[in-house]
């Protein structure tokens, strides 16, 4: 077997997968990973959720649109309710991340599947259950908020731009980290200022991300002239410390 | 057994009498040397009578040695050894004289003037006795004294310190440091003899000395074997309060000189500076560095900002021309070296607010003489601005030493004051333009010498791209003009301008000069100009390097003129096959004949004007339409074009001269009555003969924001292509030397640290770099 596709083979065995049946790249490339970019695995993996999904496929025909295949922001909303969550509660940014759900507003049949069966759940009632272990986890564990935070510009992000708008930004900011990193709240009043930016590079929303976990509160950190900060966080300085520009 | 030891006492017996007979023999020789030194005169001591005891010490010691090896050990009554008791002899005739000594400095040691003779007198005596005593007794250094670990000149110096130093340095140390004192209040270096006293310090530490005496001068000295102690011993005992004291005395003084002015304060430090050199030299050389450093940090570096800075300091005295005064003071502060900064700075802030002076000046009187033909602001400025250079380059020569931190101060204060003016890029063209176009007929040092000039204020420019844009324009109107061409001069400016920015970013320029050699050779070799009636000068130019935006090549031209440029294409086209040639008439110049009433003028117009003005040889009136219809002229190039005429009278029209052309159906007639004195007229369209057009300044505007919007993308470009090269070569680099290197490989402008990021930023984006995973502040290339 080969020991490590390159990109071009690991493309063209995430298009086979998506043969078998409609799924995102996302999770394609997340299960070909779990089966060490073994196609036959792969292909078993998926089956066997689909054929165990029965009662999951029932859940999913509850929220989603007569005509469509999917779940749009009526169904989600209507999702929300039973799981007793608002709208804008981070942890439904967790799920979608737990879902490996491509695009935001949207829910895939498979993403149903593949989350619900993740979650060793059957329904939207048994993940009531272990929403507050999902809460906790997105509150404590860093690493998983990491994950989420980067996982989202790629969830909020139109397929064919790089670059996410400001408003999106500051909904995902405000949402994902103001609880943690009470500087954001400073960051979003700058924002009101800053009209220039309308969009957000990956670098910058990910450099906000170290700039939230490494500088946090204490700005006496911040290494104005030598760091190698995104101009977009060089401003939210310049506008809290005024003086400092030269 | 019993005759051994009867022998070995007679042996003991004769040796006692041996040693009894040297010690009286040594206590006549030193009676001698005391008589000598009292009488201060040298001493004279037969060689024989030294010899004559050497030589019993020798043999004794000679015996006692030998039956040391016979036998183990040869007891003298006391127990003492016969060596033992020769160096107990040695140290009993010093001592005896170190008491001598001592009782002596006790009768005097009230005053200080006599504790100074008579210290350094006895010292002196007891150097001298030790000397001779040492003679005689040498040769128990080769025999005993290494078996105890020392030898005997070290032992005078042992005993006396024991005996005699150890029991007044304190008060040697105040007689020195009082003399010291006294040399500072006087400013004379009153009494040399301190320096015997001083010397006590420096030796008395050693623990190992030879004794010599210097017949030359009369001088016997301890000469250490290790400096080490002795320099331990000299700086603990004597340097350390002569520092202490130095430093006292003139923290006062300085308190008290606050009120001097800067000169004062220099010329009295520097009169400092010298007494305690001379001290340093005569009295204590070896404390010299540290007495040297001492002062310097007390007298320049402690003072050095507020001398620069006082009111009588560096501002003053650039000001009202104290040339002088700026030396001394530079001298003075240049003795520590660290201080230079300061006045490299007081430097650079009197010249950099000069120099903001000039430029708010030219911006009040811009506004004061708007309509008197004076010289360009332009030219105004940069006469001033280097006149003041030169005032701070002819000081920094003369009286700052060309000193290197002095020089970037130079730099850096015109830097700041030529790029604090925004128009600066934009003056420096036109000035050069100005001296250029003066240039014909000048000699060639001199030029050589303007051209530098504008070199040096090129150097001090950030945005020389902007420079180069009006540059260019300029260049452009030189090179097409003939009278005013200097391909020579044009060739040697780039050249320099070429040196300064490096090589690639001037190609457009370069390529202009070229097109402008290229056309005259193709005319001389085609003799094109002798070949036909119409006198036809042709400038071939490069397209896209010529700062032309409008090529008006759909003009029906007169037969006259189609001709000849068709004979012109006809001929280049056979050297140059496939090139394409259009003509941009807006840019010719030339001059026509016009007879009128038997008078002949000689118009200088425009190819266009020429164009258009040709129609009347068909005939005397035509409306405005007719003309746009038969040239095809753009109408605002037609108006721009005939009004001059009509200013001159030459062509009548229905409404005011200067109107726009609004009513087609207008006509233009030729004014046949026309006359005028003088014969040879400029026509060229010019700004007083055109019409007001109220969106002409709205485009203008527009043209400048486009502009500037173009110079933009392209040091976008610039900074995007110096980073890629950079990231490509390093691969792996730090944020800041990224930074670093792009900020210094870019000489055609100077972008600032927000622009890179966000041109870095820009390249993570388009996926050219990336940041490391772990260490943000690395990027990283992308293949």
């Amino acid at each position: 077997m080969r020991s490590k596709p390159n990109q071009a083979q690991e493309d063209i065995m995430i298009k086979d997968l998506q043969r078998v049946i409609q799924l995102n790249d996302l999770q394609a490339r997340e299960i070909l990973n779990q089966t060490q970019w073994n196609l036959q695995k792969a292909t078993n993996y998926i089956l066997d959720i689909q054929k165990s999904g029965i009662k999951i496929e029932e859940q999913f025909k509850k929220y989603a649109t007569k005509q469509s295949l999917v779940i749009d922001e009526n169904g989600i909303s209507q999702f929300c309710k039973e799981l007793e969550i608002d709208l804008m509660d981070p942890v439904i940014l967790y799920i979608s991340y737990i879902f490996k759900s491509e695009t935001m507003g949207i829910y895939t049949k498979f993403d149903f599947l593949y989350g619900f069966t993740i979650l060793k759940v059957q329904s939207t009632s048994e993940l009531k259950k272990v929403l507050k272990r999902l809460k906790d986890d997105l509150n404590n564990n860093q690493e998983i908020q990491k994950s989420v935070y980067k996982y989202c510009f790629d969830f909020t992000k139109q397929k064919n731009r790089k670059d996410i708008e400001l408003r999106f930004a500051q909904g995902l900011w405000e949402t994902l980290l103001t609880n943690t990193f009470p500087i954001m709240k400073q960051f979003l009043k700058y924002q009101i200022q800053e009209k220039d930016q309308k969009h957000i590079s990956r670098d910058t929303y990910y450099m906000v991300w170290e700039f939230c976990v490494q500088i946090g509160e204490d700005l006496s950190k911040y290494d104005y002239k030598n760091g190698a900060w995104p101009t977009f966080i060089d401003g939210f300085y310049l506008y809290m410390f005024p003086n400092h520009k030269q | 057994m019993n005759k051994k030891s009867e022998y070995t006492f007679e042996q003991q017996k004769q040796s006692q009498q041996k040693l009894q007979s040297i010690h009286q023999q040594c206590q006549i020789a030193t009676k001698k040397i005391r008589q000598g030194l009292l009488e201060g005169g040298s001493i004279k001591m037969q060689n024989q009578e030294i010899m004559g005891i050497f030589n019993d010490i020798y043999k004794l010691t000679e015996d006692a040695g030998k039956n040391q090896n016979s036998q183990n050990q040869i007891k003298v009554k006391s127990g003492e050894s016969i060596e033992e008791q020769l160096i107990n002899y040695f140290k009993g005739f010093l001592q005896e004289f170190i008491t001598d000594i001592y009782q002596k400095f006790n009768e005097f040691k009230d005053e200080k003037e006599s504790v100074l003779y008579i210290v350094s007198k006895t010292y002196h005596d007891y150097k001298a006795y030790s000397y001779w005593l040492y003679k005689m007794f040498s040769y128990l250094d080769i025999f005993a004294m290494p078996q105890i670990h020392t030898n005997l000149s070290s032992t005078s110096l042992k005993l006396f310190k024991e005996g005699y130093f150890d029991k007044c340095n304190k008060l040697i140390l105040n007689t020195i440091l009082q003399f010291i004192q006294e040399t500072r209040k006087n400013g004379i270096l009153l009494n040399k003899q301190i320096k015997q006293l001083i010397q006590l310090f420096s030796v008395m530490g050693s623990k190992e000395v030879e004794l010599k005496h210097m017949k030359e001068v009369g001088e016997y000295d301890y000469v250490c074997k290790k400096q080490q102690d002795a320099s331990i011993f000299y700086k603990d005992q004597f340097q350390s309060h002569l520092l202490q004291e130095t430093q006292k005395y003139y923290k006062e003084e300085i308190d008290d000189k606050q009120k001097f002015t800067t000169p004062e304060f220099i010329n009295w430090g520097n009169s400092i500076f010298k007494l305690e050199l001379d001290m340093c030299i005569e009295c204590y050389p070896k404390s010299q560095l540290v007495i040297e450093n001492k002062l310097k940090m007390m007298l320049v570096k402690d003072q050095a900002s507020r001398l620069i800075n006082s009111p009588t300091g560096v501002g003053y005295m650039l000001q009202y021309d104290r040339t002088e005064e700026l030396k001394q003071l530079f001298l003075y502060i240049l003795r520590s070296k660290e201080c230079i900064s300061h006045l490299a700075k007081a430097y650079q802030n009197y010249f950099e607010q000069q120099g903001q002076i000039i430029n708010n000046s030219i911006e009040q009187e811009q506004q004061q003489q708007k309509d008197g033909r004076q010289p360009h602001e332009a030219e105004l400025y940069f006469t001033r601005i280097l006149e003041i250079m030169e005032i701070a380059q002819n000081i920094l020569k003369q009286q700052l030493y060309d000193e290197p931190e002095i020089q970037k101060s130079y730099s850096g204060a015109f830097m700041c004051v030529i790029n604090k003016n925004e128009k600066s890029p934009m003056w420096l063209a036109i000035y050069t333009d100005i001296i250029i176009r003066s240039e014909k007929g000048v000699n060639e040092m001199e030029t050589d010498k303007r051209l530098s000039k504008i070199v040096s204020l090129f150097q001090l420019l950030y945005q020389r791209d902007v420079f180069f844009r009006h540059y260019q324009k300029f260049l452009s109107n030189r090179l097409l003009n003939q009278q005013i061409q200097n391909l020579q001069l044009e060739k040697q400016l780039l050249q320099k301008f070429k040196g300064e920015t490096g090589t690639n970013v001037l190609t457009q320029l370069s390529s202009m000069i070229n097109d402008i050699e290229q056309s005259n050779r193709f005319a001389s070799d085609q003799q094109i100009s002798k070949n036909t009636k119409f006198d036809l000068n042709v400038f071939l130019l490069s397209q896209g390097c010529w700062p032309i935006t409008t090529i008006l090549d759909n003009i029906i031209k007169p037969p006259q003129i189609q001709n000849v440029l068709e004979n012109y294409e006809k001929l280049y086209l056979v050297k140059h096959n496939g090139r394409i040639l259009t003509w941009c008439l807006n840019m010719g110049q030339g001059e026509l004949i016009y007879k009128i009433q038997t008078e002949k003028y000689y118009l200088n117009v425009n190819t266009i004007q020429m164009v258009a003005f040709l129609q009347f040889n068909k005939k005397d009136s035509f409306t405005i339409k007719d003309f746009l219809d038969m040239t095809k002229i753009d109408k605002i190039d037609l108006e721009n074009s005939l009004i001059p005429f009509v200013c001159m009278k030459i062509i009548s029209r229905e409404k005011q001269d200067i109107e726009e052309f609004t009513d087609d159906n207008e006509v233009l007639k030729l004014n046949l009555g026309f006359s005028n004195r003088a014969k040879k007229m400029k026509l060229l369209p010019n700004q007083k003969m055109q019409p007001k057009r109220a969106n002409k300044v709205k485009e203008q505007n527009q043209e400048e924001l486009q502009q500037m919007e173009q110079l933009n993308k392209q040091r976008e470009f610039v900074v995007d292509s110096q980073l890629v090269r950079l990231m490509k070569s390093k691969k792996t680099i730090k944020h800041h030397e990224l930074l670093e290197n792009c900020q210094s490989m870019i000489s055609i402008f100077k972008p600032d640290v927000l622009f890179i990021k966000k041109r870095i930023e820009n390249l993570i984006e388009r996926d050219y770099i990336r940041r490391d995973e772990k260490d943000w502040n690395i990027y990283h290339y992308q293949n």
